[in-house]
């Protein structure tokens, strides 16, 4: 009776603690994991055929299949009444299908006397090391396959944007540089309108990766019909622009 | 009336075949080096490097071969074949994976991810999908992806190659399990579903995220739910198998158009079949239900989203159709096997293995048909796998036509279940017991491997099969591509839903992490009017007619193909040519236009906006 509702213990355990424990990634990622992918579908399975009829690859597919089938119905059912996909509302979900599952698969195994469970496969030593050597080499292909392209043979790009200053600074406008070339870089900054200087940087540098932002204010005489263009340049080639943008500025 | 449909009866498994892992931990241990070989060959060729290509066919060899020679003797336990075949299954995901390793790349990956970024958004479903509106009304893919993302708080990668791979778990499951309730044995399955992995779909199309990625495991799994329920006795059994038949066929209707016109055509053939061989009347209302909640179901939600399926499959059929007439009147060119679309010819010995595959699928046709009549002749289920087996050949010829190239791509996904099970019987009857030692052994592992390269060389194109340069820096700093960053850039300073024109390529990376709403290809003058040479009164009327925000314009001109345009351009010297690029006065021609402000300037990728010209913005 104690063994063969440990199963489905688990799946109420694992359940409590993907719905109710407070639990931040990366700790509560596998549990949710579950909740989405295993257990609603396993404890289905368990509930509405009898116990120990379905081999175990058969009832892993059929807890994962309806794991998935069953999640993607929840999220239809959730958005046609109305209530949205909501993260409480599917967790919900999931779990109280996961529990009334279970307790109705724990009925049911109460009623009924249960054969011996079927032999299972058993792993000697060198078959778990030879497991677990296997996960390291799949780690170490993850990582390789993960690993950055090196530069070489490849072009940076550095980002100019400009544009109105935000709602609550009237007047302004705001100027962006962000930087994903490979190496550090110097940089020159002119903004102009009409002929003249607005502001002027002669030289600042930017690591890879590293974002500068300015706001100015607008002069009055600089009115919507007027342009304000912004060139970047490379001190290294601060003859020829290497990035320029223009904006017509709000009323 | 004696019931003609019963098939062989399984044999229950002995404790000796379910127990016994055998070579399993073995294999695994070859197989990862393998993989280890192909993600090597990945990263090498994102660098550029030399031998690439060759270490990756080397890894697949090292993958594939040992464990065919292993699966093909009498040897292995029941459990040790699952086993390797879900190991070879999900190994080949990580093919894929090592392919794309940082980000969804494929055009379709990146028009689902925007549909499942739209779920967690607005908490909603069928959020307008401008690239391809089909998809956001088969959302079945995206609310597993997205429930995954908001539970774990994994980011929607993570989460989508979790889905997909669990997916593929699930596919070759199913699969061994159905062949082995068709068969009646572990080993022609396992044949079988080996073989199954030689589909020119099964490493990267079905690989992707995409929803026929998530669908397609789930049919098999209800057509083994529903011939398991056709042959168990027991009520209780029946009554689970029901369920489980209901949930899945609910979920691919809600999941993928294609795939639910499949179940529902393959249903009604085995409905037909039992009715021509006048199975009893349990058997036949139990069939009959399923066939009319299966077309009850798919019609429901084809009138629910309001026909956007025909919409999308129609005018792919009418072309298809206008491309097989054309090409048998002998007015359209033949299309060349094995040219990309970019015109890469694949090299000789890839043409001949390519081919070869398709030999050797032919040779086994007359025996695993003989062996589909001497042993399940009887089963409704194994007489229509065999007659899409016989479908598969003739549906290749439409391989030859422009048009009906994808029509004969997708179906072949679905033949091919079939045409693997017929393969898996003749394989496991031509090599048999007393032949399988040592060449008979090596010889089989070669023809399976011809098999499954062949499927790879005619499922992909040769200059995408390896990977591309995506994330280029070092340890301490690596950078996305330009598009990817301007796409990021709009989201946070433009806002969401923009209207947005641009190019296939910034398209896709502005509907996925820009979240912007984007315009592109010919329709409305679009592509015309951002290639034209200076901007005229008929560009400013599409402008106003699309009711354009922006404009982005990209200067390179593989941003029209939307399958490499988002990568890094490999070079040795890092340099462009001529041709690299657009007409320079195209890209230029929104320059200098009153109230037209240049917001960003990336070095290929430029952001207008035009909001005063389409009448957004209120002339200052």
């Amino acid at each position: 009776m104690r063994n063969r509702s440990l199963d489905l213990a688990l799946v109420v355990l694992l359940t409590c603690i993907a719905l109710l424990l407070p639990l931040r990634p990366p700790v509560s990622t596998p549990f949710a994991l579950l909740l989405v992918l295993y257990l609603p579908g396993y404890a289905l399975t368990s509930a509405v055929f009898a116990y120990r009829t379905l081999d175990r690859p058969e009832r892993t597919l059929f807890s994962m299949g309806l794991s998935l089938a069953i999640t993607a119905i929840s999220g239809l059912v959730l958005h046609l009444t109305g209530l949205g996909i909501h993260t409480e509302y599917l967790s919900a979900l999931l779990s109280g299908i996961a529990l009334i599952s279970a307790a109705a698969a724990w009925l049911q195994r109460s009623r009924i006397i249960f054969n011996p469970p079927p032999a299972r496969a058993r792993l000697d030593l060198t078959g778990i090391f030879l497991l677990i050597f296997s996960g390291f080499i799949l780690a170490i292909a993850i990582a390789i396959a993960r690993t950055p392209t090196p530069p070489g043979g490849f072009q940076g790009y550095t980002l100019l944007w400009i544009g109105n200053g935000e709602a609550g600074s009237p007047g302004t406008y705001q100027i962006g540089i962000q930087s994903q070339e490979f190496t550090t870089m110097g940089f020159s900054l002119r903004v102009a309108a009409g002929g003249e200087d607005l502001k002027s940087i002669s030289s600042f540098q930017l690591k890879p990766g590293e974002t500068l932002e300015i706001t100015e204010p607008l002069p009055a005489w600089v009115t919507p019909q007027i342009p304000i263009e912004a060139q970047l340049f490379r001190l290294a080639e601060p003859a020829e622009p290497y990035r320029r943008v223009v904006l017509w500025p709000d009323g | 009336m004696r019931d003609r449909t019963l098939p062989v009866a399984i044999p229950a498994p002995t404790p000796k075949e379910c127990k016994g892992w055998g070579w399993l931990p073995g294999l695994i241990v070859i197989g990862s080096y393998g993989i280890l070989v192909v993600s090597y060959a990945n990263y090498l060729s994102r660098a550029n490097a030399p031998l690439a290509e060759i270490l990756f066919w080397i890894g697949l060899l090292l993958l594939v071969m040992p464990i065919s020679a292993r699966l093909v003797g009498e040897t292995p336990t029941r459990f040790e074949r699952i086993g390797l075949v879900v190991f070879l299954g999900l190994a080949l995901y990580l093919v894929k994976f090592s392919h794309s390793p940082f980000a969804f790349t494929f055009s379709d990956e990146l028009v689902h991810i925007y549909n499942a970024r739209a779920i967690l958004e607005r908490n909603a479903l069928f959020t307008s999908n401008p690239i391809l509106a089909v998809t956001a009304f088969y959302p079945g893919l995206e609310i597993i992806t997205a429930a995954v993302t908001m539970l774990t708080g994994l980011p929607l990668f993570a989460a989508g190659l979790i889905v997909i791979g669990f997916a593929r778990l699930v596919l070759v499951l199913a699969l061994f399990l159905l062949y082995e309730q068709v068969s009646g044995s572990a080993r022609a399955a396992s044949l079988g579903v080996l073989l199954f992995m030689g589909s020119s779909n099964f490493v990267y199309w079905s690989g992707q995220y995409s929803y026929e990625s998530l669908s397609f495991p789930l049919a098999i799994l209800l057509l083994h739910a529903l011939a398991r329920r056709f042959y168990t006795p027991e009520s209780r059994q029946q009554f689970g198998l029901t369920i489980v038949i209901l949930l899945t066929l609910l979920a691919v209707v809600v999941t993928h158009h294609l795939t639910s016109y499949a179940v529902f055509i393959f249903l009604a053939a085995v409905g037909l079949i039992q009715a021509i061989f006048r199975s009893t009347r349990a058997r036949r209302i139990g069939s009959f239900g399923v066939i009319l909640i299966a077309f009850l179901a798919t019609v429901t939600w084809l009138v629910y989203v309001g026909n956007q399926a025909v919409a999308y499959i129609y005018p792919v059929l009418r072309s298809a159709g206008r491309s097989v007439a054309g090409t048998v009147a002998g007015e359209e060119v033949r299309r060349a096997l094995f040219t990309s679309n970019t015109g890469a010819v694949a090299p000789l010995w890839e043409r001949l293995v390519g081919l070869g595959s398709v030999v050797l699928l032919v040779l086994g046709l007359p025996t695993g048909l003989h062996q589909v009549w001497k042993s399940a002749r009887s089963n409704a289920l194994a007489i229509v796998l065999a007659g899409a087996a016989l479908a598969y050949f003739p549906l290749l010829m439409l391989r030859f036509t422009s048009a009906g190239w994808e029509i004969s791509n997708r179906a072949a996904n679905y033949l091919f279940i079939g045409l693997a099970l017929v393969a898996g019987l003749a394989a496991g009857h031509v090599w048999a017991a007393e032949r399988i030692r040592g060449p008979g052994a090596a010889l089989f592992s070669v023809c399976v491997a011809i098999i499954i390269l062949g499927g790879i060389i005619a499922g992909w194109s040769p200059d995408l099969r390896l990977s591309w340069p995506y994330r280029v820096g070092d340890i301490f700093h690596a950078s996305d591509p330009q598009g990817v960053a301007v796409a990021n850039w709009a989201q946070a300073h433009l806002g969401l839903g923009n209207r947005i024109a641009t190019d296939e390529t910034n398209a896709r990376l502005m509907l996925a992490y820009g979240g912007q709403y984007v315009l592109t290809g010919t329709t409305g003058g679009l592509r015309l009017m951002m290639l034209s040479p200076y901007f005229s009164q008929s560009d400013l009327q599409i402008i106003r007619a699309g009711d354009i925000d922006y404009l982005v314009y990209d200067k390179r001109s593989i941003s029209l193909d939307n399958m490499r345009g988002v990568y890094y351009r490999r070079t040795p010297s890092g340099d462009f040519g001529q041709n690299d690029f657009l007409d320079e006065q195209a890209y230029d021609q929104f320059d200098g236009l009153r109230y037209v402000s240049r917001l960003l300037d990336s070095g290929f990728v430029t952001v207008y906006d035009v909001g005063v010209m389409s009448g957004a913005k209120p002339i200052p």
